[in-house]
């Protein structure tokens, strides 16, 4: 869910990096019909690789990204240098997603807004989709990831890996296709959302839909986008990825110099706060964070068998490792245990680790050497050949 | 050369059973265990650098503190459940752990060192406190909280009804016979929750 678009000081730091890379794109001639029988007649997922497919094509590793994400996980473009993918410090040469022995496939989502099939792209009649793209679901994002692995000539995947909403897909994937992936990475993940999550998520919504430039989603032929609104739903998402202590330590009470007393941008937070909110208005669009944060309100894999999460995991059979952080308040580590107990009832493969940070779930991103450590030694495990 | 006392838990542990090692630090007794019995082992401990040492090795690794319960688990889950040098590491009452062993594993096995050993009691005899090979730390760095000895650990287990299967008492490479409470450095047990 969180900052992705910003890569920490870390991943700057770090010294391997895939290089230079291209968003590629794959078109599907048929449609796709989506959970709810809703469907469009022809698609497109946009996406990246990172790494070199083996002989038998048996090294490949799909990346899932999280609410605000896209497909640019690693390295960077030649005609933008800055603009270094969101997963950077964890995807290369020799980091824990080591493209030396393993060819990374990034998709953009469906109804995504950077180059995959979206409100955004026309449809048959020549306007955008708008409000009338269909609502996408976690299923629906596993079964386009299966068409675009198979185009690339992947029958079985060496592993999904994703962090959040990113690791809900990676869940599904082994509920799915269970002789399709050997193992599954799920990082600071949650079978299902809670009350109180689907209330921030509503509250997102809501301040889309009321900005009075949203015209029931059909805005993109206007001068005036919803900007007001979808940084303000960034606003709130971003507090939600944090934690108190990170963010007193990061602002404290610091105010801005010359700051009065009012409505103005008086502390440090706030400046920040809006500062991200209008950064991210500018590059992502308000039907596609509606879209994300409906799929994650309606992930529930335990729904499909009464409610029985273990019942719901049985029929894995992928390696599975799950990895919380302790100051993650949004998807708290009791989520991880949640499913790290399920799948021991029935005998799955599980490894599980807690790791003490004070980044609450945007910890994910970050680099830190234990959870960094820990993936390395999972992957280390995992047999395919180097290309 | 294997640990002794990971050889003797070896001759007990039945080829291809599912063991539940509490405390497992780097997995070296659950690895040890898969190769001479071919057995499915899960290792548990706090440290996650240990835990990953684990995964290094292709075991199951998970993150707790058993003292906090052993929830994640279901009853008799496990054949065997593993306590072993960690019972004197446990700051919380070690019965209620021993308890959660028994009912996720159809045995428990629990291995500490014996404080009844006669060159700890010659230590204390001259006035310091005992430093072995099973009790490697110094007074004010040593993370063991719980001593005792091979009678107390009996006297013990029978007010809590935990039935004795199995012991041995091992000196430094070889098993002890006679005497275990002077003569044993270490002990290990296999308790169940009913009697043979």
């Amino acid at each position: 869910m969180p900052d992705e678009n910003e890569p920490s000081p870390a991943a700057a730091a770090a010294t391997e990096s895939v290089g230079a890379v291209s968003v590629q794109t794959m078109d599907f001639a048929e449609p796709f019909v989506f959970a709810n029988r809703q469907s469009i007649p022809q698609w497109r997922l946009a996406y990246e690789t990172y790494g070199t497919l083996n002989a038998d094509a048996s090294n490949a590793v799909l990346v899932c990204h999280a609410l605000s994400g896209n497909q640019h996980a690693a390295g960077w473009y030649a005609d933008a240098p800055k603009n270094i993918g969101w997963w950077d410090n964890f995807i290369g040469p020799n980091k824990p997603l080591d493209t030396n022995r393993f060819f990374v496939i990034s998709p953009n989502n469906l109804g995504g807004c950077h180059g995959s099939s979206g409100p955004q792209e026309a449809a048959d009649d020549g306007t955008p989709y708008g409000s009338r793209f269909p609502l996408v679901t976690v299923e629906d994002w596993v079964r386009s990831q299966k068409q675009l692995v198979a185009r690339l000539g992947v029958r079985r995947l060496a592993a999904v890996v994703g962090g959040s909403l990113g690791g809900m897909q990676a869940l599904r994937w082994a509920i799915d296709y269970p002789d399709d992936v050997d193992a599954v990475v799920m990082i600071a993940v949650s079978a299902s959302l809670t009350a109180l999550n689907i209330a921030f998520n509503e509250i997102a919504r809501r301040t889309i839909i009321s900005d009075p430039n949203f015209n029931n989603g059909d805005y993109y032929q206007q001068p005036a986008q919803p900007r007001a609104g979808l940084g303000v739903a960034r606003m709130l998402g971003h507090i939600t990825y944090l934690s108190d202590r990170v963010m007193g330590q990061k602002f404290g009470r610091s105010r801005r110099p010359g700051a009065g007393r009012g409505y103005d941008i008086e502390f440090e937070v706030e400046s920040y706060l809006r500062y991200q909110g209008d950064k991210f208005s500018n590059y992502f669009d308000a039907n596609t964070y509606l879209l994300m944060t409906r799929a994650l309100d309606y992930f529930d894999p335990a729904a499909d068998a009464d409610g029985d999460l273990v019942a719901a995991l049985a029929g894995i059979a992928a390696k599975c490792l799950l990895i919380s952080f302790s100051s993650d308040w949004r998807f708290p580590p009791s989520h991880s245990r949640d499913i790290t107990k399920a799948l021991l009832a029935s005998q799955r493969q599980v490894s599980y680790l807690n790791i003490d940070t004070h980044s609450g779930h945007d910890s994910f991103l970050l680099a830190n050497e234990e959870y960094h450590n820990a993936v390395r030694a999972f992957m280390s495990q995992l047999a395919p050949a180097a290309a | 050369m294997p640990r002794i006392d990971h050889q003797y838990i070896g001759n007990w542990v039945a080829a291809r059973s599912r063991i539940l090692d509490l405390g497992c630090e780097d997995g070296e007794l659950l690895a040890y265990l898969r190769t001479q019995k071919n057995t499915h082992g899960i290792g548990v401990d706090k440290n996650n650098t240990q835990l990953t040492h684990c995964m290094h090795r292709g075991l199951q690794a998970i993150h707790m503190d058993i003292q906090e319960g052993l929830s994640l688990f279901e009853s008799k889950a496990f054949d065997y459940v593993i306590l072993s040098q960690t019972l004197q590491s446990m700051s919380r009452q070690p019965q209620v752990v021993v308890r959660e062993m028994l009912r996720i594993g159809k045995t428990a096995i629990v291995s500490f060192p014996n404080f009844g050993y006669w060159r700890l009691r010659w230590q204390l005899l001259f006035g310091n406190m005992p430093v072995g090979r099973y009790l490697p730390h110094q007074w004010h760095n040593t993370p063991y909280v719980r001593y005792c000895t091979v009678a107390d650990f009996e006297q013990w287990c029978q007010q809590q009804q935990f039935f004795i299967h199995n012991k041995v008492f091992l000196r430094q490479h070889a098993p002890v016979q006679t005497l275990p409470n002077w003569r044993a450095m270490v002990a290990i047990y296999q308790l169940s929750d009913c009697p043979r």
